[in-house]
């Protein structure tokens, strides 16, 4: 690697950062906005982030260490990961989903290494909230019978060819919009991070290591939204992809605006439902197209 | 010295070492040592510029019993 690409590098991640904040605190504004609430400013996330890194830390007693600390770097490590092969790379699909299953080791460890009751129960429904994965494989299946490749760059330029999949494959992107939507804070699939159990799997990562976390999901809310751009709108690029992130978003927030938290078993029930109906729609693609 | 602190030490330490390897490999393994060296140095940095704890009783945080 050579320094221009190292700075490229460097430019990307601090872009990634500074547009996932930014989009999160959009989020937050216009959540506040549709419950009649003047909402913190758009920056506020980026400020929470800024304002945890500077915060004094001190490792609770309970805590399993070297767990503990690790699970905050890998959860970056695991998006910058997503991020360089996605967006830099524009790699194979299926590595990058082998990557947002690691985000529930990390959900997992962070929870169990605390010693912390909420933290685990948080590290529990991480678990069982795996039921969110089945959609996603079942939506790069269904990709795959389409496009006849997983590489990124073959889908957006299949899509330059034959227009937008979101058209062609409405279902999958249905069942891939409702990931981002349980990605996104504040959700009603969120029971990971529920106010039920404080703050699920953060709770006891507080100070610097809070900070990191957040760096991480911005970062992660950035990937998420840009593969959706780019599989189903097939716009790859940063920039033009910045308004379709804004819209998306913006669409999120009215839906977690609106939805109360659903309690654990009739979340996992609605995502299996969402995998049933994505792979009923895989089956009728194998069996008759 | 703490185990916060000793932990700093270490990823500082993996940190620069990544940022050397990056610039001596190529291809996918020095994006592998990028991916090494931004969290570790964010830590490691972090660590010695967050203020000491004012805490008196070490890693006994609230709502626990303590």
């Amino acid at each position: 690697m050579d320094f221009n690409e190292f700075f490229y590098l460097i430019n990307l991640t601090v872009y990634a950062f500074l547009i996932g904040s930014l989009l999160l605190g959009l989020h937050r504004k216009i959540m506040a906005k549709i419950q009649l609430r003047p909402g913190p400013p758009i920056i506020q996330y980026l400020l929470h982030t800024l304002k945890f890194y500077f915060k004094e830390i001190t490792f609770p007693i309970t805590a399993g260490n070297p767990l503990y600390i690790f699970m905050p770097i890998l959860q970056i490590i695991v998006w910058l990961s997503a991020l360089i092969l996605a967006v830099k790379l524009e790699s194979s699909l299926l590595i990058i989903i082998g990557l947002y299953v690691l985000q529930k080791i990390v959900e997992h460890g962070c929870g169990l290494s605390s010693g912390s009751p909420y933290g685990k129960l948080g590290g529990v429904r991480s678990v069982f909230s795996a039921a969110a994965e089945i959609p996603l494989f079942a939506v790069v299946s269904t990709v795959y019978i389409v496009t006849n490749s997983l590489i990124i760059s073959d889908i957006v330029s299949y899509q330059q060819i034959h227009g937008p999949l979101i058209l062609k494959l409405p279902i999958s992107a249905f069942a891939f919009f409702i990931l981002l939507v349980s990605k996104a804070p504040n959700s009603p699939f969120g029971i990971v991070k529920g106010k039920d159990i404080v703050s699920g799997y953060l709770t006891e990562h507080f100070g610097l290591l809070a900070g990191l976390i957040y760096i991480g999901d911005a970062i992660a809310y950035f990937v998420l939204l840009w593969l959706f751009i780019a599989i189903f709108l097939g716009i790859s690029n940063i920039f033009l992809a910045l308004p379709f992130m804004i819209l998306i978003t913006f669409i999120i927030s009215i839906i977690n605006g609106l939805t109360p938290l659903l309690a654990p078993h009739h979340s996992v029930m609605l995502q299996i439902t969402i995998a049933i109906v994505v792979l009923l729609d895989l089956l009728h693609r194998v069996i008759f197209l | 010295m703490d185990i916060e602190k000793k932990v700093g030490i270490v990823c500082l330490i993996i940190g620069m070492l990544s940022f050397i390897l990056m610039f001596i490999t190529n291809g996918l393994i020095s994006y592998l040592f990028y991916i090494l060296f931004v969290p570790n140095i964010l830590y490691g940095v972090g660590i010695f510029i967050v203020p000491k704890t004012r805490r008196k009783k070490l890693g006994k945080i609230p709502f626990r019993g303590y």
